[in-house]
């Protein structure tokens, strides 16, 4: 590391003064576990002015409104993985935090950082893109929000204004009834970088009709991906084995439409397709199944 | 760049240290201290050898910054003699065979360490778990987990 400086501020009020004091460029430090990577493999944050965050306690808090809940940019993926609340109102966030890198990893990199680095192969965007979270920036202390699918510029940027830094991330809790799966495919068990996320939500109503249906994929696009017109579409019909498999075909021609047809096409299409399929039937026998009981 | 002072544990010892901000953990540990035990393998989080227990949490000291030593109370292999679970995993390695050429063996000591620290008492599904960011190339991980295994067993 080459660093020109750096700060480790204990409160935002200090970090605020240290920003406005320091006139090198600003690059803003968390856990540091892709910095270090990139900076000892290009020195990409040679004579920045380092600005490390992990002292800010007002980074590390969950708040809990009526309809969401509030995340620090500085939490752990571990903390984040077992928090019970966090569990419970925005399940597939746990569950994404609790599969990424390994063990020392999550003690130790945070959900702000895993933003902030921007990349296509993010393991929380997928699940914060479904679950319509938006990222808290402060910049000197002015505040202001975008959606997380926003937020991305292109792979490794963010569109951020100079001296701009995550400061947390807001997600609107599950509504009752929602249900989610959430799945990570990469090239081996553990430590893998995910070749493609997919996080579905399902809301059925007593009909078996979709109330609510959402899908991001995640490590396929420049960014992690909605589909809005797809989610309409289905919304009203009634949902079973054939509508699953026509839903999941429907979503996965959106591949190549979109990101064109790449090496990946030939495996990320079927992965997405069978992986969308799966869970909208195991969804809707586990709704079946809740009936019955 | 001047260096920065951190007040921190480490091992047990109370240290006021000047480090330089742009230097990892690791570096501190191995060039500073002497505290050699801790490894250098991959040097970006892949290998899981530079290992150290942080706040009771394993991590990887190349991916930590000297300055974010600041509070912290550390451990490496070379104190875990002094600690009743470190001493008991370093028996059961060496009786399990969890030893080969060694070079992965003080990462794979602090994750298990973290484990029983967290969980004195852990299932094999855990065990892999927690080493699954520790590579070790000789053994093929069976007497390791034996070893975790044996260790926690000793463990009222």
């Amino acid at each position: 590391m080459e660093f020109a400086s750096y700060h480790r501020p204990r409160t935002l009020e200090a970090l605020y003064t240290a920003l406005r004091q320091e006139t090198a460029d600003a690059v803003f430090l968390s856990a540091c576990t892709d910095v270090l990577v990139q900076d000892r493999a290009s020195g990409a944050f040679a004579g920045k002015a380092a600005f490390d965050l992990t002292a800010i306690e007002e980074l590390k808090t969950v708040a809990e409104e009526p309809d969401a809940v509030c995340l620090g940019a500085e939490l752990t993926h571990g903390q984040i993985a077992e928090c019970a609340l966090l569990r419970d109102c925005v399940p597939p966030l746990c569950a994404a935090c609790s599969q990424i890198g390994a063990v020392q990893l999550r003690n130790r990199a945070t959900i702000g950082g895993n933003i902030g680095n921007a990349s296509p192969a993010g393991d929380t965007l997928g699940p914060l893109a479904a679950l319509d979270a938006s990222v808290g920036l402060d910049c000197l202390g002015t505040r202001r929000w975008l959606p997380v699918t926003e937020l991305i510029e292109r792979p490794g940027k963010l569109c951020l204004k100079d001296r701009e830094f995550i400061r947390e991330i807001r997600i609107p809790k599950m509504p009752e009834g929602m249900q989610w799966r959430f799945r990570k495919v990469g090239r081996r068990q553990a430590l893998a970088i995910s070749r493609l996320t997919l996080t579905v939500l399902l809301k059925l109503e007593p009909d078996r009709t979709i109330g609510v249906c959402r899908a991001a994929v995640g490590a396929v696009f420049p960014r992690p991906m909605r589909f809005p017109d797809w989610e309409r579409q289905f919304c009203g019909r009634g949902l079973d084995a054939a509508a699953a498999h026509e839903m999941a075909a429907a979503l996965a021609s959106r591949i190549p439409e979109i990101a064109g047809i790449r090496p990946s096409t030939r495996y990320k299409q079927p992965v997405t397709q069978l992986l969308c399929e799966r869970f909208l039937k195991e969804m809707l026998a586990d709704a079946a199944s809740e009936t019955r009981g | 760049m001047k260096d920065m002072q951190v007040h921190c544990r480490i091992n047990g010892e109370e240290k006021l240290l000047r480090v330089n901000p742009n230097k990892r953990l690791l570096d501190v540990l191995r060039e500073d201290l002497s505290l050699t035990g801790t490894k250098e393998g991959c040097g970006v989080g892949e290998c899981g050898a530079c290992t150290v227990v942080v706040d009771r949490l394993a991590v990887n000291a190349c991916l930590m910054t000297a300055v974010q030593m600041d509070g912290t109370e550390i451990w490496t292999v070379e104190g875990l003699e002094a600690l009743p679970i470190g001493a008991k995993l370093q028996e059961a390695f060496a009786q399990n065979g969890a030893v080969q050429c060694g070079f992965c063996t003080p990462g794979m000591l602090m994750s298990a360490y973290a484990l029983l620290l967290k969980n004195p008492h852990p299932g094999e599904e855990e065990i892999r778990t927690a080493i699954s960011g520790n590579i070790c190339r000789c053994t093929g991980y069976t007497p390791i987990i034996a070893a975790i295994e044996d260790a926690a067993s000793r463990t009222p």
